[in-house]
């Protein structure tokens, strides 16, 4: 029978009197005690060295300068300890269970090949949740444990197994092992250097496994940065990163370094900028200085791996190189972590979307906070927690159709009514689907045909339209160009997505809404019948007010979009300081978002906030005073401004500030009056008027109801207001070069049916909710009831008419052979004349393949050529073979008279030298083709560089943007700050 | 304590409760109010864009190849600058011969071809041109190329045949579609389907070789591409008795409902009346015979129907005959025929008198107009026929010597359907009219026979279109 090996424990201790006693306590409590225990303090402030002594005595006690690091202390100890088969290392803030130290040794005995053994490491204090179980790295230095963050210990890890590492904590490593290896590698002072270890012990041929039977409690008090040495500094992440990546290079084999550096620096990148998106600065700066100050002193590296190279020449027994990478990770471990990272932070961004209501109502009956009243008994508070915990829990996010089973959809009245509702809908919208749209109706032109048309005409400062033309191209081709990169078919499925989804959308982004608002109103909320009526109502309003079958592309997006913007804006609703900013970004991002297509919106916020704020100030002054009150809103009014710069910079330099006005579309759109705002109505191809009649009508009703009066006029506030900025803007004409039109007030039209909407689901909780059985309840049952009208006849009108409306959008018809050669360059133009010598003349020159999406709003607001339209009436009146060949000079290459072609102007045309009659599409039409070739740069221009600059700054200002209103690390720690507001 | 509170409570609500139920009313009130005086504005776009009327600065006649040898192209303008400082060429293809014609308000040539008048500058507001042959009795205006005319009377067969002579006065190829109506409907005639005119040149062609056949035919010419002149030489040959006659045929621009036919031959021969009736339905067509003191219904001449698309003759020998014969001696002197019809029709008058064919064509009203004179012989006599038609006409004729100035001036003052005649005064080179819708031909009749020319309205200015950008 062999003597026992002798085991000696060596503490390590640094400022850890917090954890000592219980350290102390650990290693007292051994089963099978160490013959020796040795304590190497690394100057210590606080009294470790005397709890040390007064348990170990004061022979046992090592003392070192407080610059010594890990390993040194460790070779400190190994000096120490000549006497010792095994070393056990233990932190001051490690504790071992009773049996630690037996079990190891037990597993040692009936497995004499091994030379390093580990325990399982558990949260300290928590002590049940797993912390390690051997560890291993990945190819991006991450230090993997194969364990879920936080989770429990139950067994599920305990197999002995070999590992590349064990933990420094609770390690017994072989004496000799120890001395072979030269111990642990001084450049890595405190962290990683146990993987390191670990890693060079498995290339040397020794064996490391881990025996979750022994139980070792860990604090991790570096990692965590509570407690602080000169060796780890202030940045704790730079450390830990730099030694990861330190202990990667060093010990990869030598052919994989260089994919190994150039992963790591792409690697580190990207993880900068994740830190960026989530507002963790000082991680990201941390993670770029580690990886630069690695690679700025290579030297280091390479005696590192000199070392290791020597290591193992000197091993009699060096590992099978397999062998050691079967304890390291698959390789595709990282690739999983960064989509778990990604899939968190957006369902964190989801998750802070979550209801304005229910947070102020925790923030009330929050239990840590003193009863808000004198008649707030515990009792109580906790008996409302409990109601409104269940009713928010009954009607979440429409969930029979999201995620519920399809029994209880199938059972769910009110999943399938919606669902019928929306293939209703899609229905009634198949000209969509057909490609109306995207072929161009009404005032949408086509789509273009690749999305690199958007993208340049968006970045170009000087665009090849008309004559060339300078004016900045609309706000909303960038998001169009998003989603044309995004989306499989590029422009035409874009534009027809839009106009298909813009229901469901709006119909989703109100019932967000309205929930919100009935969970203001009542802890209950609004009743989901109740929702969804409302919601449908909402969803049909572009679509039967006639925006849809106009193809007013700008009006149906910003439809969609005004209830999600209306639900970011209850943010500033929020109890928390925090959250309120995060609205105001949030805000502030789809304010921009719907300004794109229909600036106006931003008058109207901008007249609404001011109008809140004043009252607010008149009501609650003191609380306005509060930055977080006023803050926020401001951003949201001011981002748009920033986030839109190279639109509305530009169209003010160049003196076409009309087109702030303009919604995205064709021109020119009919002028509104009062009944169409009245109504929700902006054109001719929409529902009958009384359809739109029946919201405002009930939003009068509301005012009826005293519960709910109040919320209810500032409904009507907010109505007052935005009715005062549209009939401002709706009387002035603004000139534009070729037409007259005025400000586009439509989305103030489908704001007001809005509002009527709320207003009436305010009134309708209200009535709902209380004086049960009334009279005045059951009347206002009927008149709740009879809100059902709106949808259901809105939805008939939909299903049966809104299709037929949809009417090509007026375009030349110009023969193929045009066409095509116009595609060849843009100063192939085709000059397309139309009207008679009597009822007058007008003139387009159509480029390219004509005006497409995006497109009209730049044309619109150039400023009309003047010396072409005298050329054309000179051409028209009195064409000479000279005027004719001035024509090829202004880029055009046909002249096409649309039919019926006047016989005078005709005639003419035929008479002049220099044009030859070409073939028409029609025997009415007539065309011609210039001789002379089309002069090559006839409309070349250059645009203002400035372009450039605002580009890149808008590029910047959308990443902040999006940055900002995401969730960030600050969360948890801010939302303790100011609650009350 | 809690006393206090509710008495503050109930405080609050006695204050709060006004300016709510304030608001209650003022606000929809403010609301509903703004939306009700809300109106959109006018919408100042309008659809039409008249055009401007601007000097005249180019203008081409387009004369046909005279018919024999003596002929004469007379051009008048009116108002002619004190020193013209514009051109006036006359040709066809080539720059053209230019005309001596610093001063005065006429010039005189010989051409011997067909050609092309070209005036610029200040020499093209007001410029007409007649072509007449000295040796016979016949002459025409000379045109602007026109999209469409008219032309009645036609023939295609031995004795009676019409040649259509085409002229492009451009350097671009011209394309012209030509529809034959005979008595039986319209005629299919592919080779008169686009007729090709290349440029800057004459196409003859004889609808003897294209359509042979007897009857009388109509056609109607237009110009489906560039510009083209279109005259219609007509031709009598009475076989064996040797007297071949030929007359350019007036053309009509358009069919209407009422047509003044101008300038009866003073003499007795054969008169058939040519209708032609594009329409799709029956014309009913009725003919009086206008004269210096009434307009009548010849006795024996009902109402004649023309079928559709087509052709009708209506023989007014008698007519004719009678009324001339009996207004030499009355005052009531046969001046024209007046055509009414159900349809838009177009209408002439063919006759032939000694041998003579000459044609009474519509004389489209004018405002103003500017004749000049063919040369008339010692027998000759020429006169001026004005009528209103079925509306009273006044106004005046100034008679023109070469230089421009007034030889006599007559005024009148004409009741509905009486025409006048005014006989043309010796050193006179032009007549110009002035008055309201008024028609005006000028009759020349002697030993070699008739010639009536409607007088037309100069063109003095141009229509600039109004031309302005669109979106699209």
């Amino acid at each position: 029978m062999n003597s026992p090996p002798v085991v000696v424990a060596l503490v390590v201790s640094h400022d850890g009197a917090r954890w000592l006693p219980q350290v102390i306590e650990g290693l007292r409590s051994q089963t099978l005690q160490p013959q020796r225990i040795i304590c190497v303090d690394t100057g210590s402030k606080d009294n470790s060295r005397e709890l040390l002594a007064d348990a170990f005595g004061p022979e046992s006690i090592i003392s070192a300068p407080s610059s010594t690091s890990f390993p040194a202390a460790v070779d400190l100890g190994l000096e120490a300890a000549a006497e010792a088969d095994w070393l056990w290392l233990l932190h001051d803030d490690s504790t071992p269970a009773a049996g630690a130290l037996a079990r190891l040794l037990v597993h040692v005995g009936k497995d004499p090949d091994l030379d390093i053994v580990g325990p399982k490491l558990r949260e300290w204090p928590s002590l049940r949740r797993l912390q390690e179980v051997g560890v291993t790295m990945s190819g991006t230095g991450r230090r993997e444990t194969g364990l879920e963050r936080g989770e429990y210990d139950q067994g599920q890890h305990d197999q002995v197994r070999d590992v590349l590492a064990v933990h420094s904590a609770g390690m017994l490593i072989r004496r000799s092992a120890l001395e072979q290896l030269g111990g642990f590698d001084s450049q890595l002072p405190i962290f990683g250097n146990d993987l390191d270890l670990g890693w060079r012990a498995a290339q040397a041929g020794f064996r490391t496994a881990v025996v979750p039977s022994a139980i070792v409690f860990h604090a991790e008090a570096a990692h965590r940065g509570v407690r602080r040495t000169p060796l780890t500094g202030r940045h704790t992440h730079y450390a830990e990163r730099r030694a990861a990546l330190f202990t990667l290079l060093a010990n990869v084999p030598g052919r994989a370094i260089p994919f190994q550096s150039l992963r790591i620096l792409l690697g580190s990148l990207l993880r900068v900028i994740g830190f960026l998106c989530i507002r963790a600065v000082g991680q990201a700066l941390d993670e770029l200085a580690a990886v630069l100050s690695l690679y700025a002193h290579p030297g280091q590296l390479r005696r590192a791996r000199q070392e290791r190279r020597e290591l193992i020449a000197s091993s009699s027994q060096p590992a099978d190189p397999e062998r050691v990478r079967s304890l390291l990770p698959p390789w595709w471990l990282p690739y999983r972590h960064g989509l778990d990272a990604v899939t968190d932070l957006l369902s964190a961004a989801t998750q802070q979307a979550q209801d304005v209501a229910e947070r102020r109502r925790l923030a009330r009956v929050a239990p840590d906070r003193p009863a808000t009243s004198a008649t707030d008994r515990p009792g109580q508070q906790k008996d409302r927690r409990r109601r409104y915990v269940e009713a928010t829990i009954a009607d979440d996010e429409i969930p029979e159709i999201e995620s519920g089973p399809i029994v209880r959809f199938v059972t769910s009245p009110l999943a399938m009514g919606v669902t019928i509702f929306l293939v209703l809908v899609l229905w009634g919208q198949r000209a969509a689907l057909t490609g109306a749209f995207s072929d161009g109706a009404g005032l949408l032109s086509p789509a273009p045909v690749r999305t690199a048309d958007w993208w340049r005409l968006y970045l170009e400062g000087w665009h090849p339209l008309v004559q060339g033309t300078p004016i900045s191209a609309p706000a909303y081709l960038l998001p169009l160009a998003l989603l044309g990169s995004v989306l499989p078919g590029g422009p035409s499925t874009v534009i027809t997505v839009l106009m298909v989804v813009a229901v469901p959308l709006g119909f989703w982004g109100a019932w967000r809404l309205l929930r919100v608002i009935g969970h203001l109103m009542d802890e209950r909320g609004m009743p989901r019948w109740l929702i969804a009526v409302g919601a449908a109502a909402y969803s049909l309003i572009s679509v039967s007010g006639g925006a849809w079958a106009e193809g007013r592309l700008g009006l149906v997006v910003s439809a969609a979009t005004l209830p999600w913007l209306a639900h970011a804006a209850l943010g500033f609703a929020e109890p928390s300081a925090y959250r309120r900013w995060r609205a105001g970004w949030r805000t502030g991002l789809l304010l921009a978002l719907m300004a794109c297509f229909t600036p106006l919106i931003w008058v109207v916020a901008a007249v609404v906030g001011l109008v809140i704020v004043g009252l607010a100030l008149f009501l609650a002054p003191r609380s306005v005073r509060n930055r977080s009150a006023w803050g926020p809103p401001a951003i949201a009014l001011a981002l748009p401004w920033l986030l839109l710069a190279p639109w509305w910079i530009p169209l003010i330099a160049q003196g076409a500030s009309a087109g702030l006005l303009l919604d995205a579309g064709q021109l020119p759109s009919a002028a509104l009056d009062g009944s169409d705002l009245a109504w929700g109505r902006v054109s001719e191809l929409g529902a009958p008027w009384w359809v739109g009649a029946i919201l405002p009508a009930l939003a009068l009703a509301a005012l009826i109801p005293r519960a709910t009066r109040l919320p209810v006029l500032i409904c009507w506030i907010v109505a007052a207001s935005a009715t005062l900025v549209g009939v401002s803007l709706g009387r002035v004409v603004v000139s534009l070069p070729t037409v007259d039109t005025t400000p586009q007030i439509g989305i103030i039209a489908v704001f007001l049916q809005g509002l009527a909407l709320v207003a009436f689901g305010l009134a309708a909780v209200g009535l709902l909710r209380t004086a049960r059985g009334s009279w005045l309840q059951r009347l206002g049952i009927v008149v709740v009831v009879s809100g059902l009208v709106v949808p259901v006849a809105g939805l008939f009108w939909v299903t049966t008419e809104a299709s037929s409306m949809v009417a090509p959008s007026v375009a030349a018809e110009i023969p193929a052979y045009m066409t095509q050669s116009s595609q060849v360059s843009p100063a192939h133009g085709v000059l397309v004349v139309r009207g008679s010598v009597q009822e007058g003349l007008s003139y387009a020159v159509r480029r390219g393949d004509g005006l497409t999406v995006g497109e009209d709003e730049i044309v619109s607001l150039t400023p009309m050529a003047d010396d072409v339209t005298q050329l054309v009436t000179e051409v028209a009146s009195a064409p000479t073979p000279e005027a004719v060949a001035r024509l090829a000079e202004k880029g055009i290459e046909y002249v096409v008279l649309t039919a019926p072609a006047d016989g005078e102007v005709s005639a003419r045309l035929d008479a002049v030298g220099g044009l030859t009659p070409v073939s028409s599409e029609d025997r009415g039409t007539r065309a011609w083709q210039v001789d002379t070739p089309p002069l090559a740069g006839a409309i070349d221009g250059e645009g203002s560089r400035v372009r450039i600059v605002l580009l890149a700054l808008q590029a910047v200002a959308i990443l902040v943007a999006l940055v900002m209103c995401g969730p960030g690390r600050g969360e948890r720690t801010d939302e303790r700050g100011d609650a009350d507001v | 304590m809690s006393s206090q509170a509710g008495r503050r409570a109930a405080g609050r609500t006695r204050r709060t409760w006004s300016p709510v139920l304030g608001a209650m009313v003022l606000l929809p009130a403010l609301v509903i109010g703004a939306l009700v005086t809300f109106e959109a504005p006018e919408d100042r776009s309008v659809d039409s864009h008249p055009p401007t009327e601007e000097p005249l600065t180019s203008l081409d006649l387009i004369c046909p190849a005279p018919l024999a040898d003596k002929s004469v192209l007379e051009v008048a303008q009116s108002e002619p600058p004190a020193a013209a400082t514009g051109q006036v060429t006359f040709g066809l293809g080539s720059p053209g011969t230019a005309f001596d014609w610093p001063t005065g308000a006429s010039v005189e040539a010989e051409p011997t071809d067909a050609g092309v008048l070209r005036a610029t500058g200040d020499r093209a507001p007001g410029l007409v041109s007649v072509l007449a042959q000295r040796s016979v009795a016949s002459a025409t205006n000379c045109v602007e190329p026109q999209a469409s005319q008219w032309f009645g009377g036609l023939g295609a067969g031995p004795t009676h045949s019409s040649e259509l002579e085409l002229i492009n006065p451009d350097q671009a190829t011209a394309v012209a579609d030509v529809t034959v109506f005979g008595e039986q409907g319209i005629l299919d005639v592919p080779d008169l389907r686009g007729i090709a005119v290349p440029a800057d040149s004459r196409l003859v062609l004889k609808l003897a070789d294209l359509l042979p056949q007897r009857g009388q035919l109509a056609m109607e010419v237009i110009v489906s591409r560039g510009r083209l002149g279109a005259h219609v030489v007509d031709r009598s040959d009475e076989l064996g008795e040797g007297d071949v006659s030929a007359e350019w045929v007036p053309p009509q621009p358009a069919p209407t409902l009422t047509t003044v036919l101008q300038g009866l031959p003073p003499e007795v021969g054969q008169h058939k009346l040519v209708i032609t009736n594009p329409g799709l339905d029956v014309a009913q067509v009725s003919v009086r015979v206008t004269t210096t003191a009434a307009a009548f219904a010849p006795a024996g001449l009902t109402e004649v129907q023309v079928p559709p698309q087509s052709v009708g003759v209506i023989t007014v020998s008698d007519a004719v005959n009678t009324a001339v014969v009996d207004g030499k001696d009355s005052e009531a002197v046969a001046l024209g025929l007046l055509v009414e019809s159900t349809e838009p029709v177009a209408a002439v008058l063919r006759s032939i008198t000694d041998g003579d064919l000459s044609f009474a064509g519509s004389a489209a009203p004018i405002d103003v107009g500017l004749g000049p004179l063919p040369p008339v012989g010692e027998k000759d006599v020429a006169a001026v026929i004005v009528s209103g038609g079925l509306q009273p006409a006044s106004g005046s004729l100034r008679f023109l010597d070469a230089a421009g100035a007034v030889v006599e001036e007559q005024t009148f003052d004409l009741a509905a359907l009486v025409s006048a005649s005014f006989p043309v005064p010796a050193p006179a080179v032009a007549v110009e009219a002035e008055g309201a819708a008024m028609s005006v031909t000028l009759l020349i009749s002697g030993p070699q026979g008739t010639v009536a020319l409607p007088v037309m309205a100069p063109r003095t200015s141009t229509l600039v279109p109004a031309v302005r950008a669109d979106l699209r």
